[in-house]
């Protein structure tokens, strides 16, 4: 079985799944009849489970097609799937999923001074400005992003 | 003594539908019954332009267009998926939860001190609306109907939580509370009450219980015994073992021909194959029915057969078979039918079934093909891969699917439905 999938954990290097699923293997060992036991029986593990990976708290976590380039600077491409999950609490630094005037759009959460600003990841971009009486809020933080590269 | 939680939605098709179009929000909302028939929920904005609970849709065509109201058909795959997110975040709550519709769950609140138990209702409501988006109301009191009855006047208040552990706060609320919205008492009983200028839910509590019984029955007797805190109905946490399953429709546009309920009713053979398949259960015998519209003026039919097959089964195959006989023997020519459907009773284990010494299937190579059916239509969609029977030639489109004109994409459960954003 060959994934070419590659997942982007959060802040840190693309992990190759193609190792990982190499590790595929049944739960419990096979009773063997003859020959030698299988030295590795003694080492057999669950299959790793992406969801484990990617979704901390699944009843809060929903998944969102980004459509837009507002991120590109941080690699979130058109396309890709961004993990959000609503139970975190929005901290300096994070990328959420903002409602701008009713619109889903992600933003870099920056605090300055005392006040939380949003922005874009993109210098092609004008500077992200709100203006005065624009609703905002903050629909979750996202903790990951999924591509698909065959595309 | 007991104490119960009702948490529920606020109109919760509809917030299900603003989680992920928040634009929703300023707009008044309202989701359709099957068919896209009636308005089934709406928003508080809805409610205000006057739109009626089960409202049929012709009725209200323009006043949805000419105040800019959003018309969504029932997207039944997001709603459950959001009811299950919301009753497994209810887990944390409490020890035992019951899941009571899709929108409305019992919790178990006996452990908590009474003194507690308002911050913990606004805690729940606060995670609930925070992890998942939609908005609740909570109310708790000693039974099931109280419990909802708090619930019910918590939807007044700017908390949204409504604790009536106490005696004094309970009599209080229920002195004012009308009779209309108290769980079990519907329209016949109200106007038997109103002789007895019996208005308020605190007037039914202090009714004799007898007199209760002789004016609604068992169920009015359950009702008094409630309403004073003594539990009458029981928590149910676990889910009974399903005895019987079912599959009816109503037909989107009148059936009269002969192929096209047999096309339709092997779609309900089909699916119900499905559902015992998912539960692992399996039956020796299918019910169908099939009826006019009692509403309409045409000639009247409404007619059932049961099949017996010889030995218990979830294949669909086999399904389709026993109910394309009961069509064939049930069906008459000019009769325009509404609806119809499929049920069997008695499930069994598909280990306890009994063999057949004749006329026996083959079971091994029929699970293995409905197994893969099973999974491409879960990869690829339901009515994927369908039983031949299922298909009625060129005739397009097909007048028994449900109608489902307005549906928003199914949000969390489909990997190329996903919301987008920029």
């Amino acid at each position: 079985m060959r994934i070419s999938r590659v997942v982007m954990a959060p802040g840190g290097m693309p992990v190759p799944l193609s190792s990982l699923v190499a590790l595929r293997v049944p739960l419990v060992g096979q009773s063997v009849h003859a020959g030698f036991p299988s030295p590795a029986d003694d080492f057999i593990e669950e299959m790793i489970d992406l969801n484990q990976v990617l979704v901390q708290n699944p009843t809060a976590t929903f998944l969102w097609r980004v459509v837009g380039d507002c991120m590109v600077d941080v690699k979130i491409f058109p396309g890709d799937v961004v993990v959000v999950d609503r139970s975190l609490a929005p901290k300096h630094r994070n990328i959420v999923l903002a409602i701008i005037d009713g619109e889903p759009t992600l933003k870099r959460l920056n605090r300055r001074g005392g006040v939380m600003v949003l922005h874009n990841e993109n210098t092609k971009l004008p500077p992200f400005l709100i203006s005065e009486g624009t609703e905002v809020s903050i629909w979750g933080v996202v903790t990951a992003t999924i591509r698909d590269l065959k595309k | 003594m007991t104490a119960l939680a009702l948490i529920d939605g606020n109109s919760f098709y509809c917030s299900c539908e603003r989680v992920f179009d928040p634009k929703l929000e300023r707009r008044p909302v309202i989701v359709l019954s099957n068919n896209d028939g009636c308005a089934v929920a709406r928003t508080a904005e809805a409610k205000a332009l006057g739109i009626k609970m089960g409202q049929p849709m012709f009725q209200i065509r323009d006043l949805c267009r000419q105040n800019n109201v959003a018309v969504f058909s029932s997207n039944y795959a997001l709603y459950g998926d959001m009811s299950r997110r919301m009753n497994s975040l209810y887990q944390g709550f409490s020890p035992d939860v019951e899941i009571y519709s899709i929108d409305e769950s019992f919790l178990d609140v006996e452990h908590l001190p009474i003194k507690d138990r308002t911050a913990w209702a606004s805690d729940l409501r606060a995670t609930t609306r925070q992890w998942t988006g939609i908005p609740c109301c909570v109310g708790i009191g000693p039974t099931k109907t109280l419990a909802k009855l708090a619930n019910k006047a918590a939807k007044k208040l700017p908390s949204g939580v409504l604790d009536l552990s106490d005696e004094h706060v309970r009599a209080e609320v229920m002195a004012t509370f009308p009779i209309a919205d108290v769980w079990g008492i519907g329209r016949a009983s109200q106007e038997k009450l109103a002789h007895l200028g019996i208005e308020f839910a605190g007037q039914v509590r202090d009714m004799d219980p007898k007199l209760a019984r002789q004016l609604m029955t068992v169920v009015g007797e359950r009702i008094i015994h409630e309403l004073n805190g003594r539990p009458a109905i029981a928590l149910e946490t676990v889910a009974p073992q399903r005895k019987g399953c079912a599959v009816t429709r109503s037909f989107g546009s009148r059936v009269t021909h002969k192929a096209e309920m047999e096309q339709a009713v092997a779609g309900y053979a089909t699916r119900l194959g499905e559902k015992l398949r998912r539960h692992g259960l399996a039956t020796d015998h299918v019910t169908v029915f099939m009826h006019t519209s009692p509403f309409a003026d045409d000639p009247q039919r409404s007619v059932s057969m049961t099949v017996d097959i010889p030995e218990a089964t979830n294949d669909s195959l086999t399904l389709i078979k026993a109910a394309r006989r009961a069509v064939d023997a049930l069906w008459r020519d000019g009769y325009r039918y509404s609806k119809a459907g499929i049920i069997t009773q008695d499930l069994v284990p598909p280990a306890d079934r009994q063999i057949a010494l004749f006329d026996g299937l083959d079971h091994e190579r029929s699970a293995k093909v409905m197994a893969a059916m099973d999974e491409a239509n879960r990869r690829w969609g339901r009515a994927t891969v369908v039983p031949a029977a299922m298909m009625g030639g060129p005739r397009k489109p097909q007048a028994f699917t449900t109608k489902f004109e307005m549906r928003s994409p199914r949000f969390t459960t489909r990997w190329d439905e996903l919301p987008t954003c920029c």
